[in-house]
């Protein structure tokens, strides 16, 4: 709604605008000066007739934390009424289709048990003992390092869960188990350990060995044998420092007194 | 080798780490979490672990995708006791005074690409008859109770059973159904002498 400030000549603009009846055309001759005026009665600028300016703030006024609403200016493209609303019974609520093939999956036992019993987490034999490992590769040790890390985070997950319900006893089994799979780890460990010793007891003798060569050529062996037998074959090249030094030999004694220049 | 990593990273959806691990000593597990959503899983993880870590390592071990991860550190409680059991106990006994903050725990929380839901879990009677629950409830309740006589305020304690058995008794000699015995006490008559 415009408001106008009511001015004299707004008011007695209005009346001369309206159409006047034959009768009662003009107004008495006494008050035309009063109309011939063209200096309004204030003096104060009138105001413009145009529209009300725009807000700068269209959020103005709105305040979720007040709960003052939706100012009228917005419009929304849902209707409040036809909002989704949530299920709240459990039971009604459509199922998640779980991939079978989840990696997930990897965290609990073959038949998928949300929970191992005593007697499952008991049904384990023996680890793995240092003699049996010690002929493995490689390859086979590494893959039963990472069976048996998975086995670990398996028993830790039903261990989580086990005391989460409070389902009662499987604490010792778990433990027991674990105890296999973990001593399994350290004889893997132990066999790897015991490798990398003897290889690097042969690296050092190789390099003291003649007829062991450490760098070979491309295509060439290794291991020469009877390298270092045949002393004649092998003539040292004079280095440059050497052929300047001529017969002279550091660190051996002349015997001569050194001459004056 | 080269290869096998090269073909790795190409269907991998993030970068992978440069840095090999072949033999890794930590363990994670995995939460079971009915108040969060399926598209979420919660795993505990050692306090050094990173969410790249978690990442990669669920990528490269069990073929799980992870959207984003979230971590938190859960700080635990003063306890009293030695931090560390005498040789290799799990569950050191309390000692009195000796105050100390076992390490905190981290948690991790990571939304998957595929939803996962844990398998249904086990009934009151299959947890009776597998995990023997209700003999359980029963031992630690009774712990509990010896506990409590055992305590500063153990005077206290009050004994209801023994109380009604005693009221029951009394009234039984004072209506004749019964008749006073001695206590039977084998020693007592060879150690005096008669």
């Amino acid at each position: 709604m415009a408001s106008k400030h009511c001015t004299s000549r707004s008011l007695f603009g209005s009346l001369l605008q309206t159409t006047p009846h034959r009768s009662t055309a003009l107004p008495p001759p006494f008050l035309l000066p009063a109309f011939a005026q063209s200096t309004p009665f204030s003096t104060t600028s009138p105001v413009s007739s145009k529209p009300t300016k725009k807000w700068n703030n269209s959020t103005r006024g709105m305040s979720a934390i007040k709960r003052s609403g939706l100012n009228k200016r917005i419009k929304l493209s849902v209707d409040l009424a036809k909002l989704p609303r949530p299920v709240l019974d459990p039971s009604l609520r459509s199922q998640v289709q779980v991939d079978p093939n989840h990696g997930l999956y990897g965290f609990f036992n073959t038949t998928r048990d949300a929970l191992m019993s005593p007697e499952q987490l008991h049904a384990h034999g023996r680890g793995w003992t240092v003699q049996e490992l010690r002929v493995k590769s490689w390859d086979d040790l590494w893959r039963l390092w990472w069976v048996s890390a998975l086995e670990v985070n398996r028993i830790k997950t039903y261990e989580q869960e086990r005391e989460r319900v409070r389902a009662g006893y499987g604490a010792y089994e778990a433990e027991g188990r674990l105890k296999e799979v973990r001593s399994t780890q350290k004889a893997v460990r132990h066999v790897l350990t015991e490798r990398w010793y003897a290889w690097e007891a042969a690296r050092v003798a190789a390099v003291e060995d003649p007829e062991v060569d450490l760098f070979p050529p491309s295509g060439g062996r290794g291991f020469v044998p009877g390298r270092g037998n045949e002393e004649e074959d092998v003539k040292t090249e004079k280095l440059p420092f050497q052929e300047a030094l001529g017969s002279y030999q550091p660190g051996v004694g002349s015997g001569q007194q050194p001459t004056a220049p | 080798m080269a290869t096998e990593l090269a073909t790795q990273s190409a269907r991998a959806p993030f970068k992978l780490g440069l840095k090999q691990v072949h033999l890794p000593t930590f363990s994670i597990s995995l939460h079971h979490t009915p108040h969060l959503s399926p598209s979420y899983a919660q795993f505990s993880v050692p306090l050094w672990f990173s969410k790249l870590d978690l990442r990669d390592y669920l990528y490269n071990a069990y073929a799980v995708r992870c959207v984003s991860i979230r971590s938190y550190i859960k700080l635990q409680r003063l306890t009293q006791g030695s931090p560390t059991g005498l040789n290799g106990e799990s569950n050191p006994r309390p000692q009195y005074k000796r105050w100390h903050r076992p390490r905190s725990l981290k948690r991790m929380t990571v939304e998957l690409e595929s939803p996962f839901v844990w398998p249904e879990e086990l009934g009151r009677e299959v947890l009776d008859e597998k995990f023997d629950k209700g003999q359980m409830e029963r031992a630690t309740r009774g712990q509990e109770e010896m506990q409590k006589g055992m305590g500063s305020d153990g005077d206290t304690v009050v004994d209801e059973t023994r109380r009604r058995r005693m009221r029951e008794q009394a009234k039984e000699l004072l209506e004749g159904r019964s008749k006073w015995k001695p206590v039977a006490d084998q020693a007592f008559g060879r150690i005096s002498g008669r």
